[in-house]
This record gives structure tokens, sequence and C-alpha cells, in this order.
């Protein structure tokens, strides 16, 4: 509990100027409620009695009561506005710092954990927790104003100036805070079973609503139905249960809390004590005002106490992903000679588990080669294709390009020298042209559009209403995905790099535009090092080199032909392979 | 007001209608917080004169004790009220409400037209049979208890005092006409801020995520962190847009708050006037205070729970927009088809919310047993007519039989026994292998269970899972491969036997090593039935009896694989292009 309660408030330290004088502010406001009833109480009944009182001099009748009043009542107005707006303006900064700061830490991490985390999970935090720290900024303080201060400094006036009427009004107060927690105290295992069927149920409606067109379509529901049912006949139970515990020191608590139960212990003591004489009227006038303030803040104190805890949980997220590791950059950049790739005895796995998705990999890819990964899938095909832009940094062995190990190559260079091709269909809210022109800012509106060409997109382009100029993005033109994906080759073509790492998946995700996209390709890895993880083992037949790859190892490597004569794992997978190219769907039986 | 006071009125009147069965308990409920209220606003009239006595010169016991009894009882008359009204709010009738109250938005999504299903978006759905049934039905009772206490106790006391005091029922009226445009005020301002907000707002979350999902090209041309333009400029739109709104956020309720002390310095100032005058007593105007400090609790307790109230009516609206869903009318009589052959005649349908036909005129009839093959572009109408078959919702125009028989004359259930789908993605269960295929059947055996799971080339891969056929699909942590999920859609499809089988590219995903079992598995899949499959690749159906090629919502060609590549258009254009990539291969 310690630790996470540093977690919010650690999260919240850039701001802390403005929360300490917002709590300020909004304490002294609250005081100053408190004061000019205090006030008033006094000057009303020595009026009464009169006599009426002076300070510093001045005479306190009504006249001067009413000023001394509104002077307070301003003071109270211009403490809680301004309490109010510094929380706000200290929320609000706290927002551009910490969104700022996260996407400066997440632009320095391995890529892959961004890939693996999704981007959803990431912008959730992004957005909505810190949000939530900005919601519990800008209106924490003046609770916290109300929950501990108020009250607080009401008791000691109260006790200050006639300790039996105080007594009388904490009385009732105490009596329904004792009845509530020892309600509370008994009822903790039947919340814990209350809070697991909330989550069963959570779960089930997952299940129930996620399910439904799979599950209409094999019977009327009455499975899954069934679990949702279930899940709510337990709820129900327990919900029973809990409340059957706790509902009347429930009920008996919130009524106690009312006011007229505290007024009346405060009238009663004051009837009791006017009888014999010890007291004096604006005691009784002061407590008449002050005493049900206690009673009220204990609302307050709860909510509080509910805001700080899903507070905690937004910041503890923020700061998981704040405590991510960033990849580690060399201090010097070195350029590597020239553009083959090496693996030597390369280790790899996904989390610090045992289980290893690479073991002990070693292969070349001489420069302007082409190379092909094959293999089962969830072999290391893909995993091998995305260490080479290093989304992730390896366990064991190294990596290199030319002579040049990748960890000795900055980021930004490495970005400069690997190209990779996924099924990424991600266009930016600008143009089509600079969508493609962004991959090298110094290129000319010739190579941009010699670029769309070669990706076979141009014409497509061309044939839009607003030709180049034409906005894409979510909220641009209606692009189908091998036309997004044309976009992002050309995208590629202009960079221009030298190692094009390549999903072959990508050419076969948009069935309309198949033909397209292969040419693409096939212009895109003209003259370069190409790494290409092959689905279709017939588009890599002429490969200069083939590796299969299967549980993490190299099981063989070489040309088609000759791993053809190995007669071993690539022999079984082109088998397989030109089985399922013949394949043809037939009923066996005659059409009636 | 009267817009406030309809929406509470609307409020009141959907909490009836949620508590169903449990409307009169509701009620009652509500009916003994008024009386609670009512007797407490009384209660607090008799401050007046009791502390009339206890500021008097000479202070009488017997008249003090006398008030002060009177003020006792209707104390206790209104918190006996008030332990009788809240106890719905901690009743298994509360509990039944909200249980069934599920259980009948579950059976609505049951049976509502899947076209509908799908409008919502899974974490929609989610939310409303769970957090909304939540926040808004367990709570509704308490919130109902504040805004009631808000509206009666200020009311009966300012009546009560007319009868002791005109002069001081006046006085306290003053509070009201005051605290209404206040509020009425500062829910506009929140209202208007807030569009401005949830713009600004909207585009720095579009902006987010094009950063998060185009970083790997933003950090190959170094714009990102404090370089990242689009979104450093929304994170400082979205600060200066909150920080214009600030004063027009925070003063309407700084307002609200202090009003109490702007309201006591009114009365007093007034009641000092009337003490100057003579017309009143200081005890008066003391008892008047007090009683004023107790007027405007419950005002700023019903102030704090407006944003509450919000989210309760918005929560409303969600279980009332599910409930009211139209089902799917099965018509009179409800037949049963003896043969399955399908047949579409005429028919006419666009999506809700597409001006667009999405099938335009379509007529085709499928022989019973026979293999039927749609192929087209995407957008052209092919995974259409598979829904419509299905009653994913009724088309415009036209009629769609199976056997003979229109398919609106059977239920739902019945129709679904017909037909088995088997879908690109698959969707297991957290249970057991073993009731993961059994769901399509329940009543099958385990021996029946395994026998379709042989013929789909499953039992191999399944008996090598740590528990077999009795792993649960979340031990595995969905480490199943995107073939063997394919093949244990196909076992559900084989034990469920249905005489129509509908295939929707079940192959387009899968790597060679799973498209061999998965082929395997179709063919055992189709043997004796009715079968519609949709596919890409041409190679792979041209054996089937009949195929038709789809474009823009009509049938452009349709026939057997020779007659069709006979007439050089369409079907043999795209044929010809799949050949040609075929051949493709990377140039060494």
């Amino acid at each position: 509990m310690q630790k996470n309660k540093k977690g919010l408030w650690a999260i919240l330290a850039p701001v802390n100027f403005e929360i300490r004088i917002a709590i300020l502010l909004s304490a002294i406001g609250a005081m100053s409620l408190i004061a000019s009833l205090t006030l008033l109480s006094f000057t009303l009944s020595n009026i009464l009695e009169g006599t009426p009182i002076k300070i510093f001099d001045i005479e306190f009748d009504f006249f001067t009561t009413i000023i001394a009043l509104a002077i307070i009542t301003v003071i109270a107005f211009l403490t809680r506005l301004s309490a109010f707006i510094v929380s706000h303006l200290g929320a609000f900064r706290l927002e551009q710092i910490l969104r700022t700061n996260l996407s400066l830490h997440l632009s320095k991490v391995s890529l892959g954990y961004i890939i693996s985390t999704g981007s959803g999970a990431l912008k959730k935090v992004m957005q909505n927790d810190v949000t939530a720290l900005h919601v519990f900024v800008a209106d924490s303080t003046p609770m916290i104003a109300k929950s501990i201060v108020a009250p607080i400094f009401t008791m000691i006036i109260l006790f200050i100036v006639d300790y039996r009427l105080a007594l009388a009004g904490i009385f009732v107060l105490v009596i329904g805070a004792t009845v509530m927690s020892l309600a509370m105290k008994d009822s903790a295992e039947y919340r814990v079973k209350y809070e697991q069927s909330q989550t069963d149920i959570n779960k089930a409606v997952v299940e129930f609503a996620q399910a439904m067109p799979v599950v209409r379509t094999f019977d009327d529901g009455s499975e899954s139905f069934k679990k949702y049912n279930d899940s709510l006949f337990s709820y129900r139970k327990n919900l029973n249960a809990w409340m059957a515990k706790t509902n009347k020191s429930a009920k008996f608590g919130t009524l106690i809390l009312t006011p007229l139960p505290t007024l009346l212990a405060i009238l009663l003591t004051g009837i009791y004590l006017l009888n014999n004489g010890s007291l004096e009227l604006s005691s009784l006038v002061l407590a008449l005002f002050l005493s049900t303030g206690m009673a009220d803040a204990l609302m307050p104190v709860m909510w509080l106490n509910n805001f700080i805890k899903k507070s905690q949980a937004s910041a503890l997220r923020i700061q998981e992903i704040l405590d991510i590791d960033e990849l580690p950059q060399a201090k010097n950049s070195k350029t590597p000679n020239d553009i083959s790739i090496s693996f030597e005895n390369v280790s790899f796995s996904y989390d610090k588990t045992d289980k290893k998705a690479l073991d002990d990999i070693s292969f070349v890819v001489s420069a302007k080669s082409t190379t092909a990964l094959v293999g089962p899938s969830g072999a290391g095909k893909s995993t091998v294709a995305k260490l080479i832009p290093r989304f992730w940094d390896i366990s064991a062995g190294s990596i290199k390009i030319g002579d040049t190990d990748i960890r000795d190559i900055s980021s930004d260079r490495l970005m400069d020298i690997v190209s990779f091709v996924f099924q990424d269909t991600f266009l930016f809210a600008d143009t089509i042209f600079n969508n493609i022109k962004m991959a090298n800012p110094n290129a000319s509106d010739e190579d941009v559009i010699n670029a769309a060409k070669a990706a076979q997109i141009h014409d497509f382009i061309i044939s839009l209403a607003n030709g180049y100029k034409t906005k894409a993005g979510e909220r641009g033109a209606n692009l189908s995905g091998g036309q997004k994906q044309r976009i992002t080759i050309a995208r590629t073509i202009l960079r221009d790099n030298p190692i094009i790492v390549l999903d072959e998946a990508t050419a076969f995700a948009d069935p309309e535009n198949e033909e397209e996209i292969i040419k693409a390709l096939a212009n895109l890895m003209r003259n370069k090092t190409v790494i290409v993880i092959a689905h279709r083992l017939s588009t890599i037949k002429d490969v200069d080199q083939i590796i299969v790859i299967d549980e993490g190892k190299i099981k063989e490597r070489g040309k088609h032909q000759e791993l053809l004569d190995n007669k071993q794992v690539y022999f079984k997978l082109w088998s397989n392979y030109e089985k399922a190219q013949e394949w043809n769907l037939a009923t066996k039986e005659a059409v009636q | 007001m009267s817009q406030e006071v309809s929406t509470l009125i609307q409020s009141y009147k959907t909490t009836i209608e949620i508590a169903d069965v449990k409307a009169s308990a509701l009620k009652k409920s509500y009916l003994f917080y008024v009386l609670s209220f009512v007797t407490r606003g009384l209660a607090f009239a008799f401050f007046f004169p009791l502390l009339e006595v206890m500021f008097s010169e000479v202070f009488i016991l017997n008249d003090a004790l006398f008030w002060f009894i009177t003020i006792v009882i209707f104390t206790v008359i209104s918190l006996s009220f008030h332990w009788v009204a809240s106890h719905f709010n901690y009743s298994t009738d509360l509990t039944d409400v909200t249980h069934n109250l599920r259980i009948k938005l579950g059976n609505k999504i049951k049976t509502m037209p899947l076209q509908r299903l799908n409008k919502y978006r899974t974490g929609e759905l989610n939310s409303i049979l769970a957090a909304n049934v939540d926040h808004s039905v367990l709570h509704m009772g308490i919130v109902a208890g504040m805004g009631l206490e808000a509206f009666v106790v200020p009311v009966v006391i300012v009546l009560a005092t007319f009868f002791i005091n005109a002069k001081m029922a006046f006085a306290m009226l003053i509070a009201f006409p005051i605290a209404i445009p206040i509020y009425k005020w500062s829910r506009g301002k929140t209202k208007e801020e807030k569009s401005e907000n949830i713009k600004v707002h909207s585009v720095l979350e579009a902006d987010t995520v094009e950063y998060l999902q185009g970083l790997a090209v933003l950090r190959s041309i170094n714009q990102v962190g404090a370089n990242a333009k689009n979104l450093q400029e929304s994170i400082a739109k979205a600060r200066e847009v909150q920080k214009k709104g600030t004063l027009g956020a925070t003063l309407p309720m700084v307002v609200m708050i202090t009003l109490v002390e702007f309201v006591f310095l009114m009365v007093l100032s007034l009641g000092s006037l009337w003490i100057a005058n003579a017309t009143i007593s200081i005890a008066t105007l003391v008892a008047l205070l007090v009683i004023l400090g107790r007027l405007s609790e419950p005002l700023s307790n019903f102030l704090a729970i407006t944003g509450v109230l919000d989210i309760m009516e918005a929560g409303f609206k969600n279980i009332k927009g599910v409930l009211s869903q139209k089902e799917l009318e099965v018509a009179k009589p409800i037949q049963t088809p003896e043969l399955f052959d399908i047949e579409f005649k005429d028919v006419d349908f666009n999506y809700l919310d597409y001006d667009t036909k999405a099938i335009d005129n379509v007529s085709f009839h499928i022989k019973a047993n026979s293999l039927t093959a749609i192929v087209g572009p995407s957008g052209s109408g092919k995974t259409t007519i598979t829904k419509l078959i299905m009653r994913y919702d009724d088309p415009s125009f036209g009629d769609i039989k199976i056997g003979g028989i229109n398919i609106k004359n059977m239920t739902q259930v019945q129709l679904m026994s017909y037909i088995s789908v088997v879908f690109q993605d698959v969707y297991l269960f957290d249970d057991t292998i073993l009731n993961n295929i059994r769901m399509a059947n329940p009543s099958a055996s385990d021996e029946e269970v395994k026998v379709a799971a042989q013929k789909a080339y499953c039992h191999e891969f399944i008996s090598r899972l740590p528990n077999a056929y009795e792993t649960k699909v979340g031990e595995i942590g969905g480490n199943l491969s995107g073939g063997e999920k394919q093949r244990i859609s196909i076992a559900r499809a084989i034990l469920k036997d249905a005489p129509i089988v509908i295939l929707d590219e079940p192959t387009s995903a899968l790597d060679t090593q799973s498209e061999v079992a998965v082929q395997n598995a179709l063919d055992e899949l189709i043997v004796n039935k009715t079968v519609i499959v949709i596919a890409h690749r041409l190679s792979t159906i041209s054996h089937a009896n009949h195929i038709l090629v789809m474009e823009d919502g009509t049938i452009k060609e349709q026939g057997s694989h020779k007659e069709l590549v006979a007439k050089k258009e369409k079907y043999y254009d795209m044929f010809e292009a799949q050949q040609r990539i075929k051949q493709w291969h990377i140039d060494a």
C-alpha cells in the first residue's frame, strides 16, 4: 500500500507546486465559512443579550457584522475560485508533461515492445490514464479540504468554545461511525465474494457478447447463455448475502448521520445546561451552526478514498511504461563496410523466460543476394526477420551488417540501412504525396512519382479527384488494403535502403491487388540485400539461399534443388505445398 | 427549470420501467422517502418555537421540553419512514431487478438480428451488460432518494415556515430564485465547453494512434518525441482549450458552493432590518439561519451527484437501446423443409445506414447436395449472401427459401440447425477442447466428439496437448496455430452434421503445413451436404458444380468452370491473373 501511494504522488510530482497551493487555498476557503459562522454566532448572541462584542475597538452591531461577513464571504469565494483554477491549471500542465514524456520514452524503447503491447493499449494509457490523473489533480484538492481540514478545524473550535456541546455533537457521530465500522469488519469476506462474482459476470459477458455471432450458428446460445446465467445467479446470491449482512448497520449508519440526530443531541444538552444556567448562548448558536459539519465530511472522505484508489491504478500503468528500458544506443555510431548480413550464434527469447525463440542461429546473407526463410508457423522465421532492424536485443551472439554489430550502429543510422515491409498499411493523415515523400524529405517531385510508378500505384493515384493531393489516413480517403500497401511500398522504394526485410504474405493480403503488389515488390527488391519470409514456396524457388527454420533452429540451408535432393524437412514442406496447390474442393456424391 | 424537471421526471419513469415486476416495491420506497422528508421538514419547522423559548430572557424548562419532544417525535417518525424507504436499496428486490434486467438483456442479445448485434462494438455490449447495469441500477434508489430529498425538504420547510411567520418563509424563498438560474448556467456552460473539449480530445486521440502506429516510420525520419510535430501540437492545443475553459468550468461550481454564504448574508441583512423595526426576534433569526444551513445541504449533495446522474442517464439510455431492438419476426405457419436446396428470388438488401444496395436483384438456385462457389472482388456481396441465408437480417425485397420454404417461416433456432459455418476466424471458449467441439451438438457423447475430431484431422494434435481433450483453451494460452484452430472449427461442423455447409475462405490465412490438413478435413466435411464456399483461389473451386461470379452486388456470370472460362469475361480474367501469379517467383 505504501509503495502504491508512492507511485501516485511520484507521478504527480511535476505539479506539486500547484497541488500544494490549491490545497492551501481551498483549506483557507473552507475555514473561512467556519470563521464566518463563528463570528456570526458570537455577534448575534451578544446583540441578543444587549451587549454587542467589541473587536479592535469596533462594536459589532448588525451592520458591522454584515460587513465583516461580506468580507469573509468574498475571501472565501476568491480563495475557492483560485484554488480550483490553480488545481485545474496544474492538471492541464501535468497532462502535457506526461503525454510528452510518454511519447518521448516510447520513441526510444524497442519497437518490439510497441508492437507486442499494441498501439491500442498504449493509446489507452496515453489518453485515458493521463486524463484520470488530470481529473484527480483538478478535483481532489477541494475534496481534501472539505473532508479533512474543515471537520478538524470545526472540532477544534467547538471544543475551545464549549466542550460539553462539542461532546454532544460528536457523540452521535461516534455512535454512527462505530456501528458502521462494526458492520464493515465482518463483511470483508462477503465483499470479496461479491467483487469476485462481479468479475465473473464481466468475463461471462465478454464471452457471451463476443461469441454471439459464432454461438448463434451452433445452437440457440443456450450453452454460453448457461455460463452467463450461472454467473448471474452466483452474483445475485453473493450480493444478497453481502447485503443481508450489512444492510441493517448501513441503514442505521446513514440515518444517524442525517442532521437531525446531531442537532437534537445538541439541543437536549443545551436545554439541560440552560436549565442549570451554565450555558453561553453564543456557544449554543455556534454548536447549532457547526456541529453537522463533521458528519457532512464523512461522505467526501469515502469518495476521496475511492478516488485515490482509481488514480493509483492509472499512475501505475503510466509508470510501467516509463520503466521499460530504452534500447541501449552506441556512443559512437559505426558505419558498416558493406551490406551483407550475418547472424553469429544468435539466441533470443521474447520475455525473460527459458523458452528460446531462437537457439544458436548462424548464417550469412551476402551483399545484394536474396535469402528466403521458410518453416512451419511459429518456427522463428519472423523473429529472425524482426531482429535485423533491432526490434529487440538478442540475448546471445551477434547480428552484424557488414563487419559491424547492429548494436554499434545508432538507431537512426540503422533505419537508413534496413527497411522492413510487413503487412503494415499505416498511412499518416496527410496527402498521399507527403506520405510517400516522408521517406526522403530531400526527394524531388519526380523521385516521388517514379517511386509511385515502380510501386504500381501511380495510375490509381492520378485517377483520384485530387490526385496526389488526396488526403490519406483514417480521416482521409477510403483506400483498400492493397492500395495502402502499394503506397507504403512506394515509400520504401523512395527510401532506397540497401537492405530489405520482407514478409511475403504482404503480397497476398489483398487478393484483388495481388498482381500489382507482386510487381511492386519485384521493383523494390532489385539490387538489394533481401531477406524474405516465404509462405508460398514456389515464389522462392530461384533465390540464392533458402534457410529452413524449425523450433528456433536452422534445420537445413542451401538452394532449392539441393534441399529437394536432401529429402529432409524442405522436401516435406515442398511436397505438402504442391499437394495444397493441387487441391480442389469437390463433392463426392452425385448431384440430385 | 422545466427542462430539468422534465428530465428528472423522465429518469423517474425510467427507474420504474427498469424495476419491472418490482415496480410497486420501488414506488413504495419512493413514497416512504417523500413521507420521511415531509416529516423531516416539519421537524425543522418546529425549531422556530423551540429556539424562541431557549433564547428568551426567562427560560421555561417545560415549554422547551414540550417543543423539543415534538421535534423528537417528528424526527423519529421521519427516521422510521426513511428506514422503510431505504429497505429497497438493500433488499432482494433490488438484486432481483438487476438480475432480471441482465437476463432480459441477455435474451435480447440472443434473439436480435445479427446485423443489429454487429452494430455494437464488443466493448459496448460488455459495458451495457456489466457496468451500465451496476452503475445505473444498483444505485438508482439511493440517487432517487437524494433527488427527492433536495426537493421535498426545502419545500416543506418553506411551507411550514409560512404558517409560522410569512416573512421568514419569504426570506427563505430568496435562496431558490438565485440557485436555479445559477445551476442552469453551470450546466449550460459545462455542456458547451464540453463539445469543444471533446473535439480537441478526439483529434488528440487520433494523433496519438497515428504516432504509435507509425512509430517505426517516424523513427526512421526522426520525427519522434519532441519532433513529433502533429502530436506535440495536439497535446499543446488540448491544454490551451482546457485552459480557456477553466474559468467557465470552475466559476459556476464555486458560485454554487459559496451560495450558502451568499444566502446567509442576504437573509442576515434582511433579518437585521426586520429586527430593527421589531418585526421578528433575534431568536427567530438564529432559528432561520440554522434551518437555512440545513436547506442548503441536501441541495449541495444533489449538485454533487448530478455528475452521477448523467452517468446513470447515459446508462439507462444504452440499456433501453438494447431492450428496444426489434427481433426478427417469425411468420406463421412455421414449416419444416424436407430437402435442402437454396433459392434466392429477386433479393435486394442494404446494410443499416448505407444507401447503396449490397445485394441488387439477385436470383439463383442451388441444388441440394451440390457444391456452389461464390467468387468476386471484396465488397461484391459474397459474404452478404451467406449472411442472408442465416437470416442476418431480412432482405428489403425478395425471398430466400430453403427446401421451397421461406426462411421467415422458420424460427431462428430451427434455421441455424440446418446450417454449419466455417469462418476465417475461430472463436474458442475458455473451456476444454472437448466442450469446445461439443458445443455444436450439446447432446453428443465424448465418443462422438472424438470421431468428429478424427475426421477433421484434429485427433493427433489434440492428443499431444498436456491434457489431450481435457486441456482448457486458456491453459495453452491460444497457442494453437491457425490451421489447428481451423480444424477444430471443422470438427464442430462435422459433429453438428447440418445439411447445409457454408465455408468462408477457410484456407486463406494458413501456412503450408496446416493447409493440407485443413484441406483433408474439408473434404470430409462436405460429403453429402449442400455446400456454399466463398473462395478466392479459383483453382480450389474449379470442380464446383456451380460458380457465381459477383460484382457490385449482382451476379455477373454463373456456370461451371469450363463454361465460364470459355466465355472469356470476368471469371476468365480473374483466373488468368491467378495463373500468372502462380508462376511468379523471385529472380536470382
